[in-house]
């Protein structure tokens, strides 16, 4: 008896091995062809995944497409920070949405697998190619072929507290354009006591810092992202940034709690009115309450170098793709080609308002800075093209925050830090 | 030997007897006539038995396919691919044993596996000193005590992930009112962040584990206490026995049973922790609360790297059933001696 049960398990477990490695062998299907994509709007039910947090942007649009168009977009939110994983399964099991919607940097990996169809031609023909923002178009090209569109553009910058500034005495009206010239403001800032602090960062958010603390690095002419998607921390100029946000710390500029902000207060602790400098975003300046009812006046201003005159931007956001396991592609590509006309960039995001995807579309000097900064900036933003972005940058156990925190928050020397970071990344990506 | 002692043995010895009386009762209620039946010619017997043993296996077959289904079958197939590279997308490799030597050798699979016995220690004394005091405390009659048992267990009734975020945001430095009331008691100076510091992470995650394991524990344990016959405690109260050697003479042996399947629980569950770190820190300040199984989760859902994912898994299961056999090891050499 024993024994036959045992040969019966060893059947069974072989059995079960053989039929899951034959499932696995077929990982990404066939991807589809553009050529045979023309746009169509026949009132198909086509589905959308997007990250929660810009509702008032992503929502808002799919709203007026609903509105005018007989095909139905229903908006899935997929959590942030679980995004590549239930992509990964949805992946596996052949239920990806019509049109994936991804944080930007994700771009690289999703179109590795082939789960994103080809939209070079279709985009040279509706004429959006070219116009729209370079960062998103940068993270979805592989091999001189565009995979997706811009849906929710954005890009990093630093807020400042014109009336912390005003009390300070400092000009309101000339942010500092040197890393100097934010350690000497923030020390003002901190200098005047009750609860205030010169400068903030979300420290505890690895996405978060790749956006607004990489153009320290950016804006000294270094890459922090090799051509073959390797990742290159062991440098000077890496090291240089770390020392300055490390300064900030040391000198009190920067709260303890930054620390441990996995993005919470990205927006909100600079919305309270006690913080000075808050290396952030645009988009929130929009959809935070900041925009709507500020109780100070704030201004925006380019993350700078270490000297005069250098400054980077990371653009951030949002890329939509219709995907190869789509069963609608002409509809999807018919809300693709509405999504990135002019006159929708005009008609519906300049009137939410939202930055729009279009590049070639003139922003309103009506709409204020928090409009006409980032829009300017958006046409030189960089971004991050790996493949190993979600493990090495965006894992809360991932070498960049790891770097990021122990050098800033818990005084290591920056030099040995940026070499740990290296081996760990190597490691990562060599496999 | 002391009298307490003595009275203990007695009731000891008298429960054994109860039981095995108890026991022939009900085997004489389900099988009446069997001794009194006429020795049955040897083939009947045979085929009888037989009978018994088809009805055995139907009987026992829609637990074993699940067993099979959810337990063995997907160990095996842990076991294939923990000798694959296997990639998320991408065909796999054979590598051998290239996984197991890389979790051996890898130093974070160390850092974690050293966090979680620590990890477990304290939890496991805390959670089960917590619980027993609690039992203690709510055992005698007194009014309301009923409610008062109901608000101990009811953090037992919501998962891990929702308690963790809970005290996550109680616990919030800007927001929290923990926090609050520390700086208006004066404990802490304005602007202290627990997250930020291992220690106070560490102390917030155990009390909030304790905080929402102890009742079912508490409760496991009154049901040991509530057998506890009351003549024991009155010859006791005879014999001048005082509160403490009532607890360390009378109730704790009588509750050894009861005591060691909570250990036993609350070690394993223990060890196995990761909801309340994924809710609550992240793995965080400084990678400094990772356990083996966030361990595990990072293999396979943040590196998509399934075939290390399932050595660590094995590595897991290896540990956890040498814990196993120990503990049961130690519980039977507590039981004969």
């Amino acid at each position: 008896m024993k024994r036959s049960n045992h040969a019966l398990l060893v059947v069974a477990a072989t059995a079960v091995a053989a039929v899951a490695l034959a499932g696995c062998s077929g990982g990404a299907s066939a991807s589809s062809d553009p050529a045979s994509i023309t746009a169509k709007d026949d009132g198909a039910k086509l589905t959308l995944w997007v990250r929660p947090g810009n509702e008032a942007v992503t929502d808002a649009v799919v709203k007026q497409y609903n509105e005018t168009h007989k095909n139905q977009v229903a908006i899935t939110h997929v959590p942030a920070d679980q995004y590549v994983t239930k992509y990964a399964q949805a992946s596996q099991s052949d239920s990806l949405p019509d049109i994936l919607a991804a944080d930007l940097v994700f771009m690289p990996q999703i179109v590795q697998n082939g789960s994103a169809v080809d939209l070079t031609p279709l985009l040279k023909k509706s004429g959006a190619y070219g116009n729209l923002a370079p960062a998103h178009e940068q993270a979805s090209t592989r091999d001189g072929k565009v995979y997706g569109v811009p849906y929710v553009t954005d890009t990093s910058l630093y807020l400042y507290n014109k009336d912390l500034f005003a009390k300070a005495g400092l000009d309101p009206d000339k942010p500092p354009t040197t890393w100097d010239g934010i350690v000497k403001a923030a020390d003002a800032i901190t200098k005047l006591g009750g609860g205030t602090y010169g400068a903030y960062i979300s420290g505890d958010a690895p996405g978060s810092l790749a956006y607004d603390f990489t153009p320290t690095i950016w804006a000294q002419g270094q890459d922090v992202v090799k051509k073959d998607g390797s990742f290159d921390f062991d440098n000077v100029a890496t090291q240089k940034a770390l020392g300055f946000m490390q300064t900030l710390y040391r000198h009190g500029d920067i709260p303890e709690s930054s620390k441990t902000d996995t993005g919470d207060g990205f927006f909100s602790v600079f919305a309270t009115g006690k913080i000075g400098i808050n290396f952030s975003g645009g988009n929130g300046v929009n959809t935070a309450t900041l925009g709507q009812n500020p109780k100070f006046s704030f201004g925006l201003a380019p993350i700078p170098g270490s000297a005069a005159g250098q400054t980077a931007t990371f653009s951030g956001g949002d890329v939509a793709s219709i995907t190869t396991q789509s069963k609608h592609p002409d509809e999807a590509w018919d809300f693709i080609q509405w999504l990135t006309s002019a006159h929708t960039s005009t008609d519906v995001y300049l009137k939410l308002p939202a930055l729009p995807p279009r590049t070639d579309v003139a922003i309103p000097a009506t709409l204020g800075a928090q409009f006409t900064v980032p829009a300017e900036l958006i046409k030189h933003g960089q971004t991050y093209v790996s493949t190993h972005y979600n493990d090495v940058i965006a894992s809360p156990q991932g070498p960049w925050l790891e770097m990021f925190q122990s050098v800033v928050f818990d005084g290591k020397d920056p030099v040995e830090a940026t070499k740990t970071a290296q081996s760990a990344a190597d490691a990562l990506t060599s496999k | 030997m002391s009298v307490v002692q003595h009275a203990t043995d007695a009731v000891t010895r008298e429960h054994s007897i109860d039981t095995t009386r108890a026991r022939e009762d009900a085997a004489a209620v389900t099988r009446p006539s069997r001794p009194r039946r006429p020795a049955a010619p040897s083939t009947h017997r045979a085929r009888a038995r037989r009978a018994e043993a088809r009805s055995g296996w139907l009987l026992a077959a829609p637990s074993a396919v699940l067993i099979l289904l959810f337990f063995v079958v997907p160990f095996c197939l842990t076991l294939v691919m923990s000798a694959f590279d296997w990639p998320t997308f991408g065909t796999p490799k054979p590598v051998g044993a290239a996984n197991f030597a890389h979790v051996l050798s890898d130093p974070k699979f160390g850092q974690a596996l050293l966090f979680t016995v620590g990890y477990t220690v304290v939890t496991s004394v805390l959670g089960v000193a917590a619980s027993l005091g609690m039992a203690l405390l709510v055992r005698p009659r007194f009014g309301g005590r009923t409610a008062v048992r109901a608000l101990l267990f009811a953090p037992v009734t919501i998962g891990f992930a929702p308690a963790g975020l809970l005290w996550l945001s109680m616990s919030n430095v800007r927001t929290g009112v923990l926090p609050a009331m520390a700086v208006a008691l004066g404990i802490v100076p304005p602007g202290t962040d627990w997250f930020a510091n291992t220690g106070t992470t560490l102390a917030l995650v155990v009390v909030m584990t304790v905080w929402k394991t102890a009742g079912l524990a508490m409760l496991v344990l009154l049901i040991g206490m509530d057998s506890i016959p009351q003549e024991v405690y009155e010859a006791a109260k005879l014999d001048g026995a005082r509160s403490w050697a009532t607890l360390t003479r009378i109730t704790l042996p009588l509750i050894a049973k009861p005591l060691s399947l909570v250990i036993l629980l609350t070690v394993t569950t223990t060890f196995l922790a990761f909801d309340q770190f994924f809710a609550m820190t992240k793995g965080g300040p400084d990678n400094s609360t990772v356990t083996v199984v966030y361990y595990l989760y990072n293999a396979a859902f943040v590196n998509l790297d399934r075939g290390y994912a399932a050595a660590v898994a094995v590595v897991v299961v290896v540990i956890m059933a040498v814990i196993s056999v120990a503990q049961v090891r130690l519980q039977r050499g507590k039981d004969r001696a």
